[in-house]
């Protein structure tokens, strides 16, 4: 008889003596009491955290939104942001009202996101998702069918497990991929997928690794290994976005590297390299760490194959959290930042998306899952609300985060997938998710 | 002033501490790792004893361990696998694990990812279902399947090649309970 997880035959040796012998050396201990008395410690040194300035708590925050978005790390946040607000938008705001001479819009608390009225439009995403129990074995399916295109992508938080979500509305873990951890040159762990992992076209989706990058072939259909690995001398491989078609920008913190598909198989990649751009992609949005220097913006330019001059837009804010989405025709782009000062007195939110059009002028979603939520789950961490790209009729996708506790609870309270209308202010509710928290990026309309 | 210890926390732990050291001992392969990792879990559930204890104190203090016990073989990898290279097979607890046909199983599950690991660990040592040990590791029951298929693919493989050099070979038995 066979067993129900492999198929190996009946047995001279059981696995379970084996296993029981190997741990019956461990000598007793008593761990309890000492377990009890550290739990005590830690709360009330939690209680004293708490206790301290609001700023703390942000800062302290900052350090669990590591998962559910494009936050790398939480060194890049500064000091207080900037100056005042006068955005030249017109839309309706949400609650809270915003204080007299600022405009802005607001995402509500996360216990109060069902009061968002649903998206309305075809989308990847509808209803009630839950990727990870939904995704199906790509190995047992036997791979992508003809004409499936890859419309998001997802990382699971207890590993390098990569899922997809296709345009057949199928959902899958690429469970052949075994896709190893990155970091950069001081061991700081970094997410397998960029913002612009997936290409325009969605037939690729380009995954950094240590010595490169791989690549998932989507119009490879029938096959349940269709990837390959692109090579490049650097073991700190940490970011991967397409910037073209055919143009993968791969990035680690001793270097940028420039990938020009091959055209054909059985051609080489072209790969050259330039200066090292913290999360290389489309559009890369830097803060000087100056409050007095305003934020620059600089475009890729896929004509020079380079990124064009930082343009440095008037804006209300100096202090970036989180990496850039941009519109496929470029034309705008969303960040998560810092909300400005007059925000954070009138409305409470510590971090806002900006989104900046081409011609400089912006407009602001800020955040209404403030630190110090009552209750206190009804938060949201440092880059839980996350751009995640533009749709087709040109809203600005976000993951709204909830609170979550990534040991004890994976999965996160509240999280939704919302559309914020960048020319009405309207904010409405894509897909309200469920289950373990994931990393997720989409494919850019 | 720290209150006393929880009565039920004290005797749960007690009661159970000694079988998730030793689950956390062949995930992770380190005594001293272990007991720091069981102690970190029996901490968090201390803190959440009062909302946990009419539920689930098993699955809740499972998912902890077997969480932690994977990131932190992910963490401390380079130099696991450094010291594999650098001595082989001769660990004090390596040698004691041996038995029939001369078959390191600590050495063994070394070989295999950590996931890999866990799944094995909750299935053939702490004999959970597929779908207990798809919650606890917070995968799905696909994942679990696919893993225990390959960690005992690798597992064979190990005792195969051992058995060569002392024979009789054995395989391995995996068959549910």
């Amino acid at each position: 008889m066979k067993s129900d997880t492999n198929d190996l035959e009946t047995p001279d040796v059981d696995i379970r003596a084996l296993l029981d012998h190997a741990s019956s050396t461990l000598p007793d201990r008593d761990v309890a009491a000492h377990a009890w008395a550290r739990a005590y410690a830690d709360s009330t040194r939690l209680r004293r955290l708490i206790g301290g300035a609001a700023a703390a708590s942000i800062v302290g925050l900052g350090a669990t939104a590591v998962w559910f978005g494009v936050v790398r790390r939480a060194d890049d946040l500064q000091a207080s942001p900037v100056v005042s607000v006068s955005s030249n938008s017109s839309g309706t705001p949400t609650t809270p009202t915003p204080a007299s001479g600022t405009d802005y819009d607001m995402l509500p608390r996360p216990s109060a996101m069902d009061t968002l009225a649903p998206y309305g439009l075809r989308s990847t995403f509808s209803g009630t998702v839950n990727l990870a129990a939904s995704a199906i074995s790509f190995e047992q399916v036997g791979g992508f069918q003809p004409g499936e295109l890859i419309e998001a992508a997802f990382v699971d938080a207890t590993g390098n497990e990569i899922g997809v979500v296709t345009s057949h509305r199928r959902t899958m873990w690429l469970d052949t991929l075994n896709a190893q951890e990155t970091s950069d040159s001081n061991g700081n762990r970094a997410f397998s997928l960029s913002i612009a992992s997936i290409s325009a076209d969605g037939t690729m989706l380009a995954i950094d690794q240590p010595g490169g990058v791989l690549l998932v072939d989507a119009t490879q259909s029938g096959v349940t290994r269709p990837w390959r690995m692109i090579v490049i001398d650097d073991p700190h491989i940490e970011a991967a976005a397409f910037v073209g078609p055919t143009t993968i920008l791969a990035g680690s913190d001793t270097a940028t590297y420039r990938i020009e598909l091959a055209d054909a198989p059985g051609d080489t990649d072209r790969i050259t390299s330039f200066e090292p751009v913290w999360d290389p992609g489309p559009v890369l949005v830097r803060d000087s760490g100056d409050p007095q220097r305003p934020l620059t913006i600089q475009r890729w330019n896929p004509t020079s194959g380079s990124y064009d001059p930082p343009s440095q837009p008037e804006l209300p804010v100096r202090s970036l959290f989180g990496v850039a989405a941009t519109a496929a025709d470029r034309s705008s782009v969303a960040v998560l930042v810092a909300a400005p000062e007059q925000m954070e007195r009138a409305a409470g939110a510590y971090q806002a998306i900006l989104l900046v059009r081409a011609d400089g002028t912006y407009r602001l979603l800020g955040d209404d899952g403030r630190p110090t939520a009552n209750p206190a789950n009804d938060n949201r961490s440092k880059g839980g609300i996350t751009p995640l790209g533009f749709t087709a009729d040109g809203q600005l996708l976000i993951y709204a985060g909830g609170s979550w506790d990534p040991v004890l609870d994976r999965a996160q309270d509240w999280p939704c997938l919302v559309a914020w209308n960048p020319t009405t202010g309207q904010l409405t509710r894509v897909a309200t998710l469920q289950g373990r928290a994931l990393q997720l990026v989409v494919r850019a309309a | 002033m720290q209150p006393a210890m929880d009565q039920d926390f004290g005797e749960y732990a007690r009661l159970h501490q000694h079988r998730l050291r030793r689950a956390a001992f062949l995930v992770c392969g380190d005594a001293n790792l272990a007991d720091d990792l069981v102690q970190q879990a029996l901490i968090k559930l201390a803190r959440h004893w009062p909302r946990v204890r009419s539920q689930n104190p098993d699955a809740y203090v499972r998912r902890i361990l077997y969480h932690e016990a994977v990131s932190s073989w992910r963490r401390n990898r380079r130099e696991q696998l450094t010291m594999i290279g650098q001595v082989p097979d001769v660990s004090t607890s390596a040698a004691q694990s041996r038995i029939a046909g001369e078959i390191d199983m600590q050495s063994a599950l070394g070989r295999l990812s950590p996931q890999q690991r866990a799944v094995i660990v909750l299935r053939y040592f702490e004999d959970r279902t597929e779908a207990d040990t798809a919650s606890i590791l917070g995968v799905s029951v696909g994942t679990v399947k696919t893993q225990a298929a390959r960690a005992l693919s690798k597992l064979r493989a190990s005792i195969v090649a051992t058995a060569h050099d002392n024979p009789p070979s054995p395989t391995i038995s995996s068959e549910p309970r």
